[in-house]
């Protein structure tokens, strides 16, 4: 009798019908009869058209990629081993992931790690006319709900910071940084030029590290929670 | 005789779990350094503070608003305006927890947007006095735009002593008519200019929105004019 047997046999658990050797023979038989059995007849003219047809038919270069790509998957899929195809998928997600970062990572930490903006003597809109001189430069989409950073410049006259040796701008723009924004003194005048997201922006200038003072030229803020003077500058966006 | 079937797991669909499962993971991996940036910054700045006791209360505000998710950039600056103007830390615990609260009303007014600056805007203009309801309309009104420079406008116009109820009948007008920020930005400008210069602040307000309003007017009925079809002259009607 032939026994067919499965390469899971010695792992796989009993069958729970109860074996009938009768059933499985009949079932043989028919199989054997079934590849015994005489192929029809065909003619040969029938053939020669298929292999015709098949010679005549060229792939198109879509199929030829395709075709290309499926033989790669294969050698790859039987040369490699499994630790080495995880492996190579996971490269593949990481790039993927670096990749879908970079788009989507929010447009304003962007334009905080690479903006180079140029200003254009344009007087930005504040709450006073004795305004600081705030040149802007108009960049991007109105309609981008995260707009990019615009070019906001701070001028103090030195003659109110009399003996002082160094002025700091601090503000929500610069995470209230008292280091981070030392203005350049250029004659008579403290000034600093800095990127600033469009919108309402409360400020004031350190004197000497200690010294909080708000801007003279500008409307006060008047939602200062700590009690120290500040500024307010409305940037526009573009 | 014994004739198991197993069923039959190619390796194909195996691979196919596999490299999904691997995706997803690494995806999350490789996406979530920005936001593992953002925590540290809100750590670093949690550890600067003083009081062992702040800090555990402050840490839960943070977390608290994160888990809403609430974006925690205003809150990190807040925290790091009460560190730098040397504030009390129950104060600055104080201060945090009610932009915190604000940030909340502002998310759920403005809805969907989740920008940073949009939401501390709306909790700008909440802390001023203005209305939610304002706020969600303002939203109906500009559901695209960004409210960043509106709002900022408006909160300097209620600082400056215009009616609120004025300030934002006048600011929602000049929305529908679809004014620019440079626009919104020039009358708060004018506003505070004819404050400053002894004009009634209400009086101001009207008279600098009509202003800009007729204009706006002018603008959109030339725009719609141009954009009909019109016949050139002389020609034939076909």
């Amino acid at each position: 009798m032939v026994r067919f047997v499965n390469n899971r046999d010695k792992h796989s658990l009993p069958s729970p019908l109860p074996a009938n050797p009768l059933r499985d023979d009949a079932l043989l038989l028919e199989r054997v009869r079934a590849v015994l059995a005489p192929m029809p007849e065909v003619h040969g003219h029938a053939i020669a058209n298929i292999l015709r047809a098949v010679a005549e038919r060229r792939p198109s270069r879509l199929e030829r990629w395709r075709g290309q790509v499926e033989f790669a998957f294969e050698q790859f899929r039987f040369a490699a081993s499994p630790r080495t195809s995880v492996a190579a998928v996971a490269v593949l997600c990481a790039a993927a992931g670096f990749v879908a970062r970079g788009v989507l990572m929010d447009n304003a930490q962007r334009d905080l790690q690479g903006l180079t903006a140029v200003a254009t003597g344009k007087p930005a809109m504040t709450s006073s006319t004795v305004a600081p001189t705030v040149p802007v430069q108009m960049v991007g989409d109105a309609a981008n709900r995260t707009l990019a950073l615009i070019p906001v410049q701070f001028v103090l006259d030195a003659r109110q910071t009399a003996n002082a040796t160094s002025v700091t701008v601090v503000g929500d723009f610069n995470d209230w940084s008292v280091t981070a924004s030392p203005m350049r003194r250029d004659g008579s005048v403290w000034s600093l030029t800095l990127p600033a997201a469009p919108g309402r922006h409360v400020y004031a200038f350190v004197i000497d590290g200690e010294r909080w003072i708000a801007d003279p030229r500008a409307p006060r803020a008047s939602d200062t929670d700590f009690g120290r003077p500040g500024s307010v500058i409305i940037v526009q966006s573009p | 005789m014994k004739l198991q079937i197993a069923f039959p797991v190619s390796w194909a669909s195996r691979a196919a779990w596999r490299g999904v499962s691997s995706f997803i993971a690494i995806f999350s991996l490789a996406a979530m350094p920005s936001l593992d940036a953002q925590d540290a910054s809100a750590v670093a700045a949690i550890d600067a503070l003083a009081d062992e006791r702040v800090r555990a209360a402050v840490r839960a505000i943070f977390q608290s608003a994160a888990a809403s998710g609430i974006p925690i950039a205003p809150l990190v600056t807040k925290l790091r305006e009460g560190i730098a103007k040397h504030a009390e830390p129950e104060r600055i615990r104080n201060a945090t927890a009610m932009l915190a609260t604000r940030l909340e009303n502002a998310a759920s007014a403005l809805a969907p947007s989740r920008s940073p600056d949009e939401l501390g805007a709306g909790a700008d203009a909440l802390q001023a006095g203005v209305a939610m309801g304002t706020l969600r309309d303002m939203r109906r009104v500009w559901p695209v735009k960004s409210l960043t420079v509106p709002l900022g406008v408006l909160v300097e116009l209620v600082s400056s002593g215009v009616p609120k109820a004025a300030a934002t009948r006048r600011v929602r007008e000049l929305l529908v008519q679809g004014a620019t920020t440079t626009q919104l930005a020039a009358l708060g400008t004018n506003v505070r200019a004819d404050i400053a210069a002894g004009l009634a602040p209400d009086a101001s307000m009207e008279l600098r929105s009509k202003g800009v309003l007729s204009m706006l007017i002018q603008q959109n009925t030339a725009a719609s004019s141009a954009a009909s079809p019109t016949r050139p002259p002389g020609r034939p009607r076909p």
